[in-house]
């Protein structure tokens, strides 16, 4: 009996001790097979030293009293290859988390043991094949599973429905298909449930509207479900965020939506829904943001929203709506993104829009907006996107945006707006993009001017007038300067040419007289050049053939004389040449580049003779006999020396 | 990476101005579309495609792209820019287009017969990259061509039979590449000077009108 006894002890003893070396060997063979040769932070994964039990001493490690792991987390390490067996060994473990490595492989069947877990966690890892959700079963305490972005494929896992204590279940971002089960109902305890981004079909099951502890819903993307919304969802009472985005649903959205008073953000874009907007949905009393962007829905913006007073962004653009913004949306305490463009609104923009001083994003382009621009919408100074292109805006640019330092983008065209452009626009310090083409503004720039993020001006077929101000070097990272077709006059300053990163310039159809700058050969980074339809003279400077990246030089309609520099032969990058209707002269050499150009290219300059020509050669000599001072006095010295000579050698004879 | 490797769960609480990778669905702007694709697949050390933005409802505000005033994309100017990467069949989508000015740069890959699409198409000038593969016989589609600018890269094959029936062609240079078979001597060959056939020492030479084996040991 005693000898029994002792023999337990030492079988016990030798078990717990084998249990500790257990766990020790599990992990130096966890860090054996799943790191790569070169370091992965396991350094200190190291079993010497004088510690009995010293992997609880391990990084991401973390042991109870008899030294068994209960939280083991590898995340960020690197790691690759497969996940061993050996890890059901670990059943203890309350947190497994090896997220964010580069495993790959199946998960072996042994992970069932873990009946420990709460928190399983491999996202982001390329483990693949069907995922066993049979390993569950001995799991009771399981409350989070995360097996976002990976490679598992077939059907969603449904050997999971009977845990009890699960709240987060992330499945998204793998290539699950099939449908939804509807037995994922029974999983009561759920506060989380993800599945978006698979290759999900089938209906959605409306029975997911049983989970009344659900917070979170994320259903959306790359998945094509058939049917529309379940409008059993306006029971999920507890939903604060629900995502079916982009995902092929159809029908209405159900007004049992307006129901969910905790919903704070409702994503429905990117879909074919189809109908009015519910004015139910004003029942949403916490939502804060409202997407139902890019589908087919018709009808106007419900009244009943002026309710929505938490909400911050609403987005509603590509649809088929109409009628007016209602005035209730200039009054809305918290809104700060509002993006209707693409749709057939009609009337005006809210005057009180930007009065809660909190707009940063507007962007109603491409709808049928009348009337003027609210005056209030930089009133708390953070408007950064003002976008209003292709409605029928009339009025101008209201002054106190002049002083809205926030701007990062105005684009404007294609309205009827008028008056000056407030100076203060062409002064921010944040300001990458101005865009008012097609308007009818008018009056002069200021000649001040600066702003190190401009990187876009265009201001064309307007009416402006004045010079063009020399201070447009102030805009350091200017690329695309667009200035045709307004009522510009005088020089073009040399000083635009000292921009380092301009590209494109085109001062075409206006009233600018002078000659081209020669500074315009230092401004290398010039690819498209149009000052056609102006009434510039003096030569074409040779300089401009110094630059290595243009590739169109458009100078036709103006009063340019002299001949064209035949450097331009040596331009290879230049594919696009015009300056027809001048007064040129002279031949054009035939060769290099400008062979490539019909004769099209040099019509309409009486004196010039183009490359291909041959019969306006005596055209030329008479002309430059008659043009050119220098050509005829040599002729005539000429003549007089030979004059002489015959007269030497006769009177030598 | 899964099907939707990109976070598309912070994208939704982020979606404040943000649908970047479903654009092509929900943007309907195929030019913009074909356009990101090429910036995909290049690289681009210069950021020279920085303004690239496919949630814009059209490339017409992108640098280095000029679009027409039906905002059609006229001009791709990437020349001189650093880039690497391949070219994209989807830039055949661009119907408007007439430059397409891509040279000096270090791109690989071979040239999309997908470029025979465009019907618009004045300038291909692909010249000085690294770029391999045959001359594709469906640049003989394009009819309004006047610049093909395919000299210092890798190219192999013959130069297509197609390229004589387009009579706008004024420029054309295959120089420093690896074409072989013969030289076509009728339509717009006529006026292209021999040197810019050089340094190609598997070609071999104006074609001979008349004689039976042409290209022999070319493909």
């Amino acid at each position: 009996m005693r000898i029994s006894l002792q023999l337990l002890l030492v079988l016990l003893v030798f078990a717990i001790s084998s249990a500790y070396t257990s766990d020790l060997e599990v992990l130096l063979k966890l860090k054996s097979s799943m790191t790569s040769t070169w370091d992965s932070g396991l350094k200190d994964w190291d079993p010497s030293g004088e510690s009995t039990s010293p992997h609880c001493f391990f990084s991401g490690v973390a042991c109870d009293e008899d030294k068994r792991v209960v939280s083991l987390n590898m995340s960020f390490h690197n790691l690759s290859g497969s996940v061993p067996p050996e890890i059901g060994l670990l059943n203890k473990v309350e947190n497994l988390i090896l997220a964010a490595n580069n495993l790959t492989g199946r998960i072996p069947a042994e992970m069932a043991n873990l009946t420990s877990l709460k928190i399983l966690n491999i996202s982001n890892n390329m483990f693949m094949g069907n995922f066993p959700g049979e390993i569950t079963l001995g799991m009771t305490q399981l409350e989070v599973l995360d097996i976002y972005n990976n490679n598992f494929s077939g059907l969603l896992p449904t050997g999971l429905v009977n845990l009890k204590n699960l709240k987060h279940l992330h499945l998204g971002g793998n290539f699950f298909f099939g449908r939804i089960p509807e037995s994922y109902s029974k999983i009561q305890s759920l506060e989380y449930f993800a599945c978006g981004g698979n290759e999900l079909s089938g209906k959605i099951p409306a029975s997911l509207a049983y989970l009344k502890r659900l917070k979170y819903m994320y259903l959306g993307y790359f998945n094509s479900y058939e049917g529309g919304i379940p409008p059993e969802f306006g029971s999920l009472t507890s939903l604060e965020v629900l995502d079916i985005a982009s995902c092929n649903l159809s029908g209405e959205i159900p007004a049992s939506l307006g129901h969910l008073k905790h919903l704070r953000r409702l994503y429905l874009q990117m879909n074919s829904l189809l109908g009015a907007i519910p004015h139910e949905l004003s029942g949403l009393a916490s939502l804060e943001h409202l997407d139902l962007s890019v589908n087919q829905l018709s009808g106007e913006i419900p009244g009943s929203f002026s309710k929505l007073e938490n909400v911050t962004l609403i987005h509603l653009f590509k649809n088929n709506l109409s009628g007016p913004i209602p005035q209730f949306i200039g009054d809305l305490p918290n809104l700060q993104v509002l993006h209707i463009w693409g749709n057939n609104f009609t009337s005006e923009l809210p005057a009180n829009l930007g009065r809660n001083e909190k707009v940063t994003h507007l962007d109603a382009s491409s709808n049928c907006l009348t009337g003027s621009i609210p005056q209030d919408l930089c009133k708390g100074g953070k408007l950064s996107e003002f976008i209003l292109m292709n409605n029928f805006f009339s009025g101008p640019i209201p002054e106190e945006l002049g002083y809205c330092k926030s701007l990062t983008k105005i684009r404007l065209m294609n309205n009827t707006l008028n008056g000056t452009i407030p100076a203060g626009i062409f002064n921010m310090p944040a300001l990458t993009i101005i865009e008012l083409t097609n308007n009818n503004f008018s009056g002069e720039l200021p000649s001040n001017m600066s702003g190190n993020a401009l990187e876009r001006l265009d201001l064309s077929r307007n009416g402006i007038t004045g010079r063009i101000p020399p201070a447009f070097d102030n805009f350091l990272n200017l690329k695309n300067l667009l200035l045709d077709g307004n009522r510009f006059y005088g020089k073009i300053s040399e000083e635009i040419f000292r921009l380092k990163f301009l590209s494109g310039i085109n001062l075409s159809t206006n009233n600018l007289s002078g000659a081209i700058p020669t500074s315009i050969s230092s401004c290398t980074s010039l690819t498209s050049i149009d000052f056609s339809r102006n009434s510039l003279d003096g030569e074409i400077p040779s300089g401009i053939a110094s630059l290595k990246n243009l590739g169109m030089l458009d100078v036709s309609q103006n009063h340019f004389s002299g001949q064209v520099p035949s450097e331009i032969q040596y331009m290879s990058s230049l594919v696009e040449l015009d300056v027809s209707n001048n007064n040129l002269s002279g031949k054009i050499p035939a060769s290099g580049q400008l062979l490539a150009f019909d004769d099209s290219s040099f019509s309409g300059n009486p004196n010039l003779c183009p490359p291909h020509n041959m019969s306006c050669q005596s055209l030329v000599n008479s002309a430059q006999a008659s043009s050119s001072h220098g050509y005829k006095c040599w002729h005539s010295i000429r003549k007089l020396l030979v004059s002489i000579i015959t007269l030497c050698l006769l009177s030598i004879y | 990476m899964a099907a939707a490797s990109w976070p598309w769960t912070l994208s939704a609480s982020l979606t404040v101005t943000l649908t970047v990778t479903l654009v092509s669905v929900a943007n309907g702007n195929s030019e913009g579309d074909a356009l990101y694709t090429l910036r995909k697949s290049l690289s681009d050390p210069d950021n020279v495609l920085q303004s690239w933005d496919p949630t814009l409802v059209n490339p017409c505000t992108w640098f280095h792209i000029t679009c027409n005033q039906d905002n059609h994309v006229t001009r791709v100017d990437l020349g001189n820019s650093n880039l690497s990467g391949h070219l994209v069949r989807e830039l055949g989508k661009l119907e408007h287009l007439q430059y397409l000015e891509v040279y000096k740069n270090n791109i690989q890959g071979s040239i999309p017969s997908e470029l025979g699409n465009l019907r618009n198409l004045v300038s291909l000038d692909l010249y000085n990259n690294n770029i391999s593969g045959i001359i594709p016989t469906s640049l003989g589609k394009l009819k309004s061509l006047v610049f093909l600018r395919l000299n210092g890269n890798r190219l192999t094959g013959p130069i297509p039979r197609e390229l004589v029936g387009i009579s706008s062609l004024k420029v054309v240079d295959v120089s420093n590449n690896d074409i072989c078979g013969t030289i076509p001597t009728s339509g717009p060959f006529e006026h292209v000077p021999l040197n810019n056939f050089e340094n190609n020492p598997r070609l071999e030479g104006p074609e001979l009108l008349g004689l039976a084996s042409y290209d022999t040991n070319c493909s």
